[in-house]
């Protein structure tokens, strides 16, 4: 039995983990349970491209697009189409200059829309738009007070079993602790699996004692222990045409056995020295298997093949893989997706209860009245940001220069349009106010077209669009009503 | 995965009807049946039945990720159906109950 002081103080320490950084938790678990349909996301945002692309086709005119395309290049890092995404996605440097495009599968060629597609969301989820270290640093602050706020609300929670099948809608307070229970608690495995395999994918940067103490600062032997496989050399200086890809793509796909190739990594592109590393696929297990492949690239004879053993690296690869979720057939995805919203809606509720809580009972205090007004700007602000993101997508000409980043600063100018204004209105005109506009936004997005375009996926978002708006009209329109009714009279007791 | 969602959903229902709070609703005119008193230990039996059934997956890793994730989403059709239709709650016991019976003859 716990003790009630025990209790209290875990009731506390709850409260305080999750307010203190509940709004950059709230961004993480909306951006993280976003990016479980990150190759979806890329899809619709590149309407042009449509259909299944053949992965080894596909690798082969990117690299030949790049091969007569780039200037002094020092590495491209491609990953190839798959059953979900459709485009070659590829990091490469040409003239000093580091680019990251998505390739048409069939010319090789940068596709028209410059967009981040949904990397904008999967790097949202851990680097919060911060530079390096600072936004991974803050996620990982976040994770572990997350994990403090799981295991003392599990502690704090007196019924926890008889409130898992417990909601009282229309109570005030009641119900939003009901909300943010249930949410919590029926999810509970769920939260507490990605809370504490995000920690650990970040574990390098969070708990980086043991590599200090192993390696120093020296990074490259650490490197060579976790990866043996990897064949890095330098560049001749001589220059070398590349040999077709197609043969070594083959050769590696019967190394990994019939299992498809995922990236391609090709360093020192045109020099007598080149590499191409290839990898398989991540799917197919909740563990990734690391296996890579390296040729010369000028000969395309083998040079290293490597696959891993280790029970140590394999264990974390598992960890990794159920963060990830790339094993993950449709159904477990949309598990995953369902997981992440009832976590992202528990941080929101609790945040709302927590002003909830107090106004019940006393006026509030200014830190609270800014804390509500926070809530409003903050829980509405961000999916007002990652709207819009997609409606640049639709609207922004695509000549523009830097679309991408231009499609990124929409996101983050709306947020903070929408912050502020939620600072400024009064709550309760606020959130009918945000809510209503997210609700035009959402609709927006899915009207802007095309409405279909070759597959289901574009259909879908526009679908999943819709139904969000719908579904926040009848919120906004239960909300304004609720608001105009006359407020009924409380009669207070006479004293005896 | 039919045979583990029929017994996930009535193992849920079962202990959410195990409650005197939720008992009227979910279990209608059947609360004074004398075998509503057996409701914890079905519920509970049939939870680890549920888990029992992913061995007969495939893959056992993938099969419990599956059901992490389908024990919100049937909870949360308990939870939310008997808050707002009854009537879809407990429809879903003689779903669950085809689905169990059809993985067990799938």
């Amino acid at each position: 039995m716990v003790r009630d002081g025990a209790r209290q103080a875990m009731a506390w320490l709850h409260g305080w983990t999750g307010l203190l950084l509940g709004h950059i938790l709230f961004i993480i678990c909306l951006a993280g349970t976003l990016t479980v349909f990150k190759p979806e996301i890329s899809r619709w945002m590149r309407p042009e491209i449509s259909g299944q692309a053949d992965p080894v086709r596909a690798i082969t005119a990117a690299t030949e697009w790049l091969s007569a395309n780039t200037t002094g290049s020092t590495g491209w890092y491609l990953s190839a189409p798959d059953g979900r995404s459709n485009v070659v996605d590829a990091n490469y440097d040409s003239g000093g200059a580091y680019m990251s495009r998505a390739l048409d599968p069939v010319s090789g060629a940068p596709v028209a829309r410059d967009t981040l597609g949904g990397e904008f969301f999967y790097r949202l989820h851990f680097e919060l738009e911060l530079p390096y270290p600072w936004g991974r640093l803050l996620a990982s602050l976040a994770a572990m007070l997350m994990l403090v706020a799981i295991v003392t609300g599990i502690i704090a929670h007196k019924r926890f079993f008889k409130d898992i099948f417990t909601f009282r809608p229309g109570k005030g307070q009641r119900s939003w602790l009901d909300g943010h229970n249930a949410l919590g608690v029926l999810s509970l495995p769920f939260h507490i699996m990605i809370t504490f395999t995000g920690l650990l994918t970040l574990a390098s940067l969070n708990m980086p004692w043991g590599i200090a103490a192993g390696y120093g600062a020296d990074v490259a032997t650490l490197y060579s222990d976790l990866t043996p496989g990897t064949v890095s050399r330098e560049a001749s200086g001589t220059k070398a045409p590349l040999a077709p890809v197609g043969p070594m793509l083959a050769q590696a796909q019967r190394y990994f056995g019939g299992a498809p190739v995922s990236r391609v990594y090709i360093f020192n592109p045109g020099d007598a020295a080149a590499v191409v590393t290839i990898y398989p696929v991540e799917a197919g297990a909740i563990g990734t298997l690391p296996a890579e492949i390296s040729f010369d690239g000028a000969t395309g004879k083998i040079l290293k093949a490597w696959t891993e053993k280790r029970a140590g690296v394999r264990a974390y690869q598992t960890i990794y893989g159920l963060h990830m979720a790339h094993f993950a057939p449709l159904l477990t995805r949309w598990l995953y997706f369902l997981g992440g919203a009832m976590l992202t809606l528990a941080i929101a509720s609790g945040m709302v209860l927590w002003i909830v809580k107090r106004r019940e009972r006393a006026p509030l205090s200014i830190g609270n009245r800014l804390l509500e007004r926070l809530n409003v700007g903050g829980l509405v602000g961000v999916p007002i940001g990652m709207t819009a993101f997609l409606i640049a997508n639709r609207l922004l000409p695509l000549d523009v220069a830097e679309r991408a980043q231009q499609e990124v600063s929409v996101a983050l100018w709306s947020a903070g349009a929408a912050l502020l204004l939620g600072l400024v209105l009064p709550p309760a005109l606020g959130w009918p106010l945000l809510l209503g506009l997210l609700a035009l936004l959402c609709a927006l997005a899915a009207a802007l077209g095309p409405i279909w375009a070759g597959d289901g996926v574009i259909l879908s978002g526009n679908m999943l669009l819709t139904a969000t708006a719908v579904g926040l009209a009848l919120l906004v329109w239960k909300q304004v009503r609720r608001s105009s009714a006359p407020t009924p009279v409380r009669r207070r007791m006479a004293p005896a | 995965m039919t045979l583990t969602i029929g017994l996930l959903y009535l193992a849920l229902f079962a202990l959410a009807g195990r409650m005197q709070r939720h008992r009227p609703v979910l279990l209608n005119s059947w609360q004074r049946r004398p075998w509503v008193t057996h409701l914890p230990l079905a519920g509970w039996t049939l939870l680890g039945l549920s888990l029992l059934s992913l061995m007969l997956w495939a893959d056992f890793g993938m099969a419990l990720v599956a059901w992490i994730g389908l024990a919100p989403l049937l909870g949360g059709v308990v939870v939310f159906g008997m808050t707002y239709r009854p009537a879809v709650a407990r429809a879903g016991v003689p779903v669950a109950a085809v689905l169990l019976v059809a993985g067990l003859l799938v």
